[in-house]
Order: C-alpha cells, then sequence, then structure tokens
C-alpha cells in the first residue's frame, strides 16, 4: 500500500510541481513558424458621415481596431491599403477595369448626347461590373460618379422613381460627391439632395451596405467598415459566417474592444503542419523485357519477370534496387542455340518525384547480371541436326558450335521510369533501363542491355 | 548517326518478335507429287523433303521412298529406301534451292535400321541433284537438275515433325 502510494507520488510530482499555466498565456505562446495564421482582410472603410451632415475627421477607433488586430499573434492582418492592391492587382481586375471603363465613358458620352434610354444600360452595366470586381473597393468615387449620372440620365428621363434609388445608391458607393448648385441643373441637386435626406433618415444597414463580398485573394476573412458620427460598424466574412458588430466611438479603448470582439469571432488559425515524412517503400512487380544491343548473333529478346524496391528517403531522393529473372528467345537465324537465363540485380540512387497520381523516377546504378552458358552458331547443320546425326562435314559441332559458359558482368546503369496511381496505393508503371557491362568473368559477347520493365505496384507507406 | 540509331531501334522492335517468330517459311515436310508435268524420277521413287530454314540458309533431309503404285501411299516407313541431306541451301522470300550429293545411290538406313541398304527399282544414276523451287502457298514447284538434265518437280506441304536422323549407326562412329 505504501509502495502504492510512493509510486502515485513519483507519477504525480511532474504535474504537480509544474506552474499553471492560463488559456490566455497558452494562446500567447510563441506559435512558431509553421503555424499558419488566420488572414483578414481589412477592407477601405466607407465613411457614411457626409450623408448624416458631419464632419469627417480621423477616427482613432478605427486605427485603434486595426492596431488592436494586428497585436494578435495568431491573426495575419491585411490592411485596407494592401487590401485594395491585391484587389487592383488581381488579374481578372486588370482584364475587366478597362471593359468596364470604356462602357461607363461610352454611357456618360450617351448621357451627354441625350441617348438617355443607352446611356442608363450603358452606365447601369458599368456600374455592376465595377462592383464584381471590386472597383468600389479600389475608388470609391469613380464608382459612385457613375452610379450618379445614371441617376440623372434616369431623371432627364422621367423615371424619378429610379433616379432616386441610383440617386441614393451613388450617395452610398460615394457618400462626399455632390451636385453644385449653380453648376448642376438645379432639378438635379434637389433629387440628390432629396435621396440624401431619405438615407439620413432611414439609413440602410451595414449588412445591407455590405452585401457584396469583394473579391478579395484566397478564401479569408473579410471585414468592412462603415464610419458612423457616433459609432463604427463592422461586417466580417468568414467562410460562411457573417457577423456584424457595433462599437460607440465614445467608450474608452473603442478600436481595441472591438478587435477583441473581432477576433474572439475569428478561427484562431491551423496549427503547425505535421511534417509529412518523405520516407515511403514503393513495391513493384512485373514482366521485364530487353535486348543485349551488342551480341554475337542477330538481336534477341529475353522475357521475363521483375521486383523492384523503391524507398524515398528525402523528397527527391529515392534509393532503388530491383531484381529480374528472364529468359531469352531466339534470334532471326537462331544462331543462339540454347536461351540463355539472365538474372540481373540493379542497385543505386534516383531522383523521384510527384505529381498528383503521377510519379517519374530517374536514376544511376550498378548492375550485376548473371548471364547463363551461350551456345551460338552460323552453320544450318548444327542448327538442325543433333550432335551424332549428322557428319563432320557439314557439322562439326565441336568446332562450329561456340559455347560459352556462365559469366558474371558488373556495369553502371540507367533507369528511367514513371507510374501512374491507380487506386489508392496501386499503381501502374513502366520503366526503361540500359547498362554498360565494364567487368566481367567471362566474355560471351553480350553487354549494353537495354529494356523495360511493366509493372503492378503497392506504396506500402 | 540518325540512320544508325534508327537500325538500332528497328532492331530493339524487331528482336521483340524474333524472339518468338524467325523466319520459317519453307521448314517443314515436302513431299513429291506425280503428274503428266511433273512426272516421277524413274517412274517408281519419290521424294519427301525434311527442311529447316535458318534465315537465308536451308539444311535438312531428302528422303527417298519407292512408288508402290497408284491409290497407295508411298510415304511410308516400309516404302523408304534412302535418305540424303540437303547441303548448300538457301532460301529466299519465295525461292528455295539445295544441292543433294549421290542421288543415284542406295543412301543410307535410318537409325532403326528397318529398311535395306538397296533400293528397288535401282534409282537413275545422279551424283549430285540441285533442286530450285519456288514457292507457291502449300506447293513447291521447280526442277531438279541432274546431270545437266533438267527434270520438273513438285512437292506439297504436308504435316509432322521433319526428321533429323539419316546416319547409319556405324557413320556416326
Amino acid at each position: 500500500m505504501r509502495a502504492a502510494l510512493v509510486v502515485l507520488l513519483l507519477l504525480a510530482a511532474p504535474a504537480l510541481a509544474a506552474p499553471p499555466t492560463s488559456d490566455a498565456a497558452r494562446l500567447n505562446v510563441d506559435l512558431g513558424p509553421d503555424f499558419t495564421r488566420t488572414t483578414v482582410w481589412i477592407l477601405p472603410p466607407l465613411d457614411h458621415r457626409p450623408l448624416l451632415g458631419a464632419e469627417t475627421a480621423p477616427v482613432p477607433a478605427l486605427e485603434g481596431l486595426i492596431e488592436g488586430l494586428q497585436g494578435y499573434a495568431n491573426l495575419d492582418v491585411r490592411t485596407p491599403d494592401r487590401t485594395s492592391a491585391a484587389i487592383a492587382g488581381s488579374t481578372a481586375y486588370r482584364r475587366a477595369l478597362p471593359l468596364a471603363r470604356a462602357a461607363a465613358t461610352r454611357g456618360t458620352e450617351d448621357y451627354r448626347q441625350v441617348r438617355l434610354a443607352v446611356a442608363i444600360e450603358g452606365l447601369g452595366q458599368a456600374v455592376e461590373a465595377f462592383i464584381d470586381i471590386g472597383h468600389d473597393v479600389v475608388a470609391g468615387t469613380e464608382v459612385g460618379r457613375t452610379e450618379l449620372t445614371r441617376g440623372l440620365a434616369l431623371l432627364e428621363k422621367g423615371d424619378e422613381v429610379g433616379a432616386a434609388a441610383a440617386l441614393r445608391r451613388s450617395l452610398l458607393l460615394a457618400p462626399g460627391v455632390r451636385l453644385r448648385r449653380g453648376v448642376d441643373r438645379q432639378a438635379a441637386v434637389d433629387a440628390q439632395e432629396r435621396a440624401r435626406v431619405i438615407l439620413a433618415e432611414n439609413l440602410p444597414a451595414a449588412p445591407a451596405v455590405f452585401a457584396h463580398r469583394p473579391p478579395v485573394p484566397g478564401k479569408a476573412a473579410t471585414l468592412q467598415i462603415r464610419i458612423l458620427p457616433d459609432r463604427l460598424e463592422v461586417v466580417l466574412h468568414e467562410g460562411g459566417r457573417v457577423v456584424t458588430d457595433v462599437q460607440l466611438l465614445d467608450a474608452p479603448d473603442a478600436g481595441q474592444r472591438l478587435a477583441g470582439r473581432l477576433w474572439a469571432c475569428l478561427p484562431f488559425g491551423d496549427a503547425p503542419r505535421r511534417r509529412v515524412s518523405p520516407r515511403r517503400l514503393h513495391l513493384d512487380a512485373g514482366f521485364a523485357w530487353f535486348v543485349y544491343t551488342k551480341a554475337p548473333v542477330e538481336l534477341f529478346g529475353n522475357v521475363g519477370v521483375s521486383a523492384t524496391a523503391s524507398w524515398s528517403v528525402a523528397r527527391y531522393l529515392a534509393l532503388e534496387a530491383s531484381a529480374a529473372l528472364t529468359n531469352s528467345g531466339r534470334d532471326r537465324e537462331e544462331d543462339l542455340r540454347a536461351e540463355v537465363p539472365v538474372g540481373r540485380f540493379t542497385a543505386g540512387p534516383a531522383f523521384a518525384t510527384d505529381a498528383g497520381r503521377l510519379r517519374a523516377v530517374a536514376g544511376v546504378g550498378v548492375e550485376v547480371a548473371v548471364i547463363g552458358p551461350v551456345e551460338t552458331t552460323t552453320n544450318p547443320a548444327c542448327k538442325y541436326f543433333r550432335p551424332g546425326d549428322v557428319p563432320a562435314r557439314l557439322c562439326d559441332f565441336d568446332q562450329d558450335v561456340d559455347q560459352r559458359e556462365t559469366a558474371w558482368a558488373v556495369g553502371p546503369t540507367v533507369t528511367l521510369g514513371a507510374s501512374l496511381r491507380l487506386v489508392d496505393a496501386i499503381y501502374l508503371g513502366v520503366r526503361a533501363q540500359g547498362a554498360v557491362y565494364v567487368f566481367r568473368t567471362l566474355d560471351n559477347g553480350l553487354d549494353r542491355p537495354v529494356g523495360g520493365q511493366l509493372v503492378l505496384g503497392y506504396q506500402l507507406f | 548517326m540518325l540512320s544508325r540509331h534508327a537500325i538500332i531501334w528497328a532492331g530493339l522492335l524487331a528482336a521483340g518478335a524474333a524472339g518468338c517468330s524467325s523466319e520459317r517459311e519453307f521448314s517443314g515436310i515436302w513431299q513429291q507429287v506425280c503428274d503428266e508435268e511433273h512426272p516421277c524420277v524413274a517412274g517408281g521413287l519419290r521424294f519427301e523433303l525434311h527442311l529447316g530454314r535458318y534465315g537465308d540458309a536451308l539444311t535438312g533431309l531428302l528422303v527417298r521412298y519407292r512408288d508402290p503404285g497408284p491409290e497407295l501411299d508411298a510415304y511410308r516407313k516400309s516404302n523408304d529406301c534412302g535418305c540424303f541431306f540437303v547441303d548448300s541451301g538457301r532460301a529466299g522470300d519465295e525461292t528455295v534451292s539445295f544441292r543433294v550429293d549421290a542421288l543415284g545411290e542406295a543412301g543410307y538406313p535410318d537409325t532403326e535400321g528397318t529398311r535395306a541398304q538397296s533400293c528397288d527399282p535401282a534409282p537413275v544414276e545422279c551424283p549430285g541433284g540441285t533442286f530450285v523451287l519456288r514457292g507457291d502457298g502449300d506447293l513447291l514447284t521447280g526442277t531438279l537438275t541432274c546431270d545437266g538434265v533438267d527434270v520438273p518437280v513438285q512437292f506439297v506441304s504436308a504435316t509432322g515433325r521433319p526428321r533429323t536422323v539419316c546416319l547409319p549407326p556405324e557413320a556416326l562412329e
């Protein structure tokens, strides 16, 4: 009993001795270089204070919000400037912007030429195109003015309802843009003012204003901010969620408070990715075929079975070993009088790379081959008759038949291979192989084997 | 250099097939058929060719049979009366040619010794016969030149395993 108590104390001692760690402390520890932080794109704030007739002084809480988010180690905060630059730098944006601008220019020209119907349609298409590519984020004033022109065209056409909607939308996009009394038509100035008053009295909620999510790179979270005289309204798009929040500006540390609440809504990030071991073992077996390109007779095929093991020890490095057992056929004139069994063993390093279901291998190594007896003759009578069945004047087997005993040969080898993963860990592969013998125990005339393998393999791990 | 590579690759491809199918056309057994255009030699003997082709080279045996008469099968062991080695044989795409020495002599008995050394009726004198034949499907048609005299001959393909034994036992020593 006492011994058990001692063991329990010994086991519990390390835990009791360790200082307690709070959640906050654990969250603030170094996340490490492999930690994937949560990316937050902050869009340029939309200042709707002009709609309410308020001053547009700098908002310290906005800076506090951005700095507060940047203070969290698990967040990768992209400031509004970076967000605008990222949107403007996208390929889709650069391709579509000239077309949208051309449509806007044509629409404006149509409006000046009083081709109102065409102008309304063209300007409307331009505004939609601008918003689709995020140009309202990059240059909201330009988009707002385009929508304003459309509103003016609608007004001149007599569509007061449509004009009012367009003028309200233009004010939401570009709150500071105003028609000038004495310069612009008085009716238009009045209509815009009426639109502003309506917006001031019944300002659309932030989710409605930020209903369209700008096309930021990737699938990161986006934060859209609206500045009002007394508060900041934010809409956070993260994954499939939409989070709205309001922060009154008169609260102390308003920006930090809002940042804290938003941080709590964001995913913490991805833990360091577990390193995937490059060590993998591929085993395959199949059919082997090759010819000796240097031989005392015409080329003859060798067919058999092969097996290969490929062990990936690094990202692009594998160690390969292969064995093949084959038996020869005959050459065209059958000068080769007996089938030649051959065993080939190769080993060496290889460059290996994977691309989806494909895997390619290129390697060098050493081949050790054991070549069975080689019996050749060019005398047709020696081919047709057996020894003792033919007079020596037609075939003298001792003289006319060349017989070489089993030989060993060693030389460098080159291998090229490719495989296609069929299903799960099973793959189909082909491999080409060539070698040159530099050492042999007996010169049987056979050298420079070139051939290939067709294999079915399995990736063990 | 290009042509050399082309030859090597063509050889590699050919070798793939060569292992299983060397040129063996004309290899096999061919039995003489006699008609008005191709009368049998001496009126009572028939030839059977046992050929083996290896590329452009041709070898094998010529076996001579007594003709037992119409309606009977001459190519039976009991009618065997001579065996000769094919020498200097060549084979082309459509033709074969070879020489047979001492075609007029009795010839060797087979290894079992089941036939006599003599051949009755006695064959014509022919110290060396040369066959030049052209293949046409299952037929080999051509001439046997013997002592400067051309004799038209025709052979038809027969099934079976070609003979490779011709020498009498004492000749093997």
